[in-house]
């Protein structure tokens, strides 16, 4: 039996800690619940005016493993007040904890008040509309949870693995290919704003021939992309770039031009890790004597590859 | 033994990369009472950029400019864990000067909101703030 306890313990602990805040209230009285925009939130120096009636407690914890901003602990306490048809929230305790992430502890006495008090907007005595972000300010609570969720992480890497498909004709000694497999792996970074993103991409491919001929690939280069949510963990997104590629087999290294244009899509495992898988297309112009391709008069070679690969994505 | 030692020059490394780490940011202290969403922005003023009555404080800050590599890159600092705190702008009371060399070695100031009525106003015309 005690092993049962062993067992629970660690499980509701964990459960718990997967949460980023807890909140408790104790209402002694409630009413019907009203706009969360419009509960005026009193800082700890604001004095609680005798014509608001208090209505209850409320309690907004970080948890011990997750810390949670300010933001989300005050629009928990509001959305609390609210709820209990209070309409006004007056801060009692905040503490505030900078290592090794911002938290928040607060306390908060929730209260009503009955129509004919008309607080004077000052910084300790606000709606709590009016302290959101100015570009947020007409977003609900709940629409604001989506913004908030919805806003990317400033910056990607992105590293992943997968089949590389070469289309072009090439010919080593005794055999002429129009299509071969190979490997392909790459690792991306770039820096998201809302709806572009640009960054660099490194793609690097395999492929191996009979007679142990073989040829390396490699594609570096600049990239400009589109990138958004479909759904709830569903981001796309789609690139093009032009950069260097090199190209390497028995007979010698070989330079060109390349451009890149790729899709994605991506499932987010939480908000900082995501698992992608990425469709992409490089044509470069590879020039050179070097080698066993199919030059054109130029001293040109055309290579056209095409890659699935899949891997993870790290947001930060 | 070989893992002793390279414990050791672990520390060493992060020790090193630790206090240029440390001489790259400077020492920035932002006080601020009470409860505020961070802000997605925060601006930066002179005193005599913006008229004290289009604010309004809600706490203070320092800035020890021996340790930054420039002013505004000390202000950035200040700006980052003013808006973290929930400020929309800083605002520079006062540069404190080294007599002995006439070098700027603090700055201190206010962290304030900006009320409704200026906001947009101040996105649109005073947002260069210091650059």
């Amino acid at each position: 039996m005690k092993n049962i306890h062993l067992i629970i313990f660690p499980f509701v602990f964990l459960l718990l800690s997967c949460a980023e805040y807890r909140v408790s209230t104790r209402f002694v009285r409630s009413f019907d619940s009203v706009d969360s925009d419009s509960v005026i939130v009193l800082q700890q120096e604001a004095v609680m005016p005798s014509s608001v009636d208090t209505i209850g407690t409320v309690t907004v914890k970080s948890t011990l493993l997750k810390s949670a901003e300010a933001r989300t602990i005050l629009s928990a306490a509001v959305a609390a007040t609210a709820e209990a048809g209070g309409n006004v929230l007056k801060l009692t305790k905040v503490d505030y904890r900078d290592h090794p992430e911002v938290s928040y502890h607060v306390m908060a006495v929730a209260a009503r008040s009955s129509g004919e008090w008309q607080p004077e907007q000052s910084a300790i005595c606000m709606p709590y509309a009016s302290l959101l972000p100015y570009e947020e300010r007409n977003l609900s609570v709940s629409e604001l949870a989506e913004y908030l969720r919805k806003r990317p992480l400033r910056n990607t890497v992105s590293l992943t693995v997968g089949f590389d498909g070469l289309c072009s004709d090439v010919t080593y000694p005794g055999n002429m290919y129009g299509f071969r497999g190979g490997l392909n792996w790459r690792a991306e970074y770039y820096h998201c704003l809302d709806l572009f993103a640009f960054g660099f991409v490194y793609d690097g491919a395999y492929s191996s021939f009979a007679n142990d001929y073989y040829q390396q690939f490699a594609y570096f280069g600049p990239q400009m992309m589109l990138h958004g949510h479909i759904a709830q963990r569903w981001r796309l997104r789609f690139g093009a770039g032009l950069g260097y590629c090199m190209l390497q087999d028995n007979e010698g290294l070989n330079h060109g031009i390349g451009a890149e244009l790729c899709g994605g899509i991506e499932y987010l495992v939480s908000r900082r890790v995501g698992l992608g898988v990425n469709v992409h297309n490089i044509t470069g112009s590879i020039s050179g004597e070097k080698g066993y391709f199919l030059f054109d008069n130029d001293g040109r070679w055309l290579l056209h590859r095409f890659a699935v690969t899949a891997g993870l994505n790290i947001h930060f | 033994m070989s893992r002793i030692l390279y414990l050791l020059m672990s520390f060493i490394v992060a020790g090193i990369v630790a206090s240029c780490g440390r001489a790259a940011y400077p020492l920035v202290s932002v006080d601020v009472a009470g409860l505020y969403p961070e802000k997605n922005v925060a601006y930066k003023f002179l005193d005599n950029q913006i008229d004290s009555t289009d604010y309004w404080v809600i706490g203070t800050f320092e800035a020890d400019l021996e340790a930054a590599r420039s002013f505004n890159m000390a202000l950035d600092a200040v700006c980052y864990k003013a808006r973290k705190r929930g400020a929309d702008c800083i605002v520079v009371r006062e540069k404190v000067v080294d007599p002995a060399n006439g070098k700027l070695v603090a700055v201190r100031g206010v962290v304030a909101l900006l009320p409704d009525s200026i906001h947009e106003v101040v996105r649109r015309n005073i947002q260069m703030g210091l650059e």
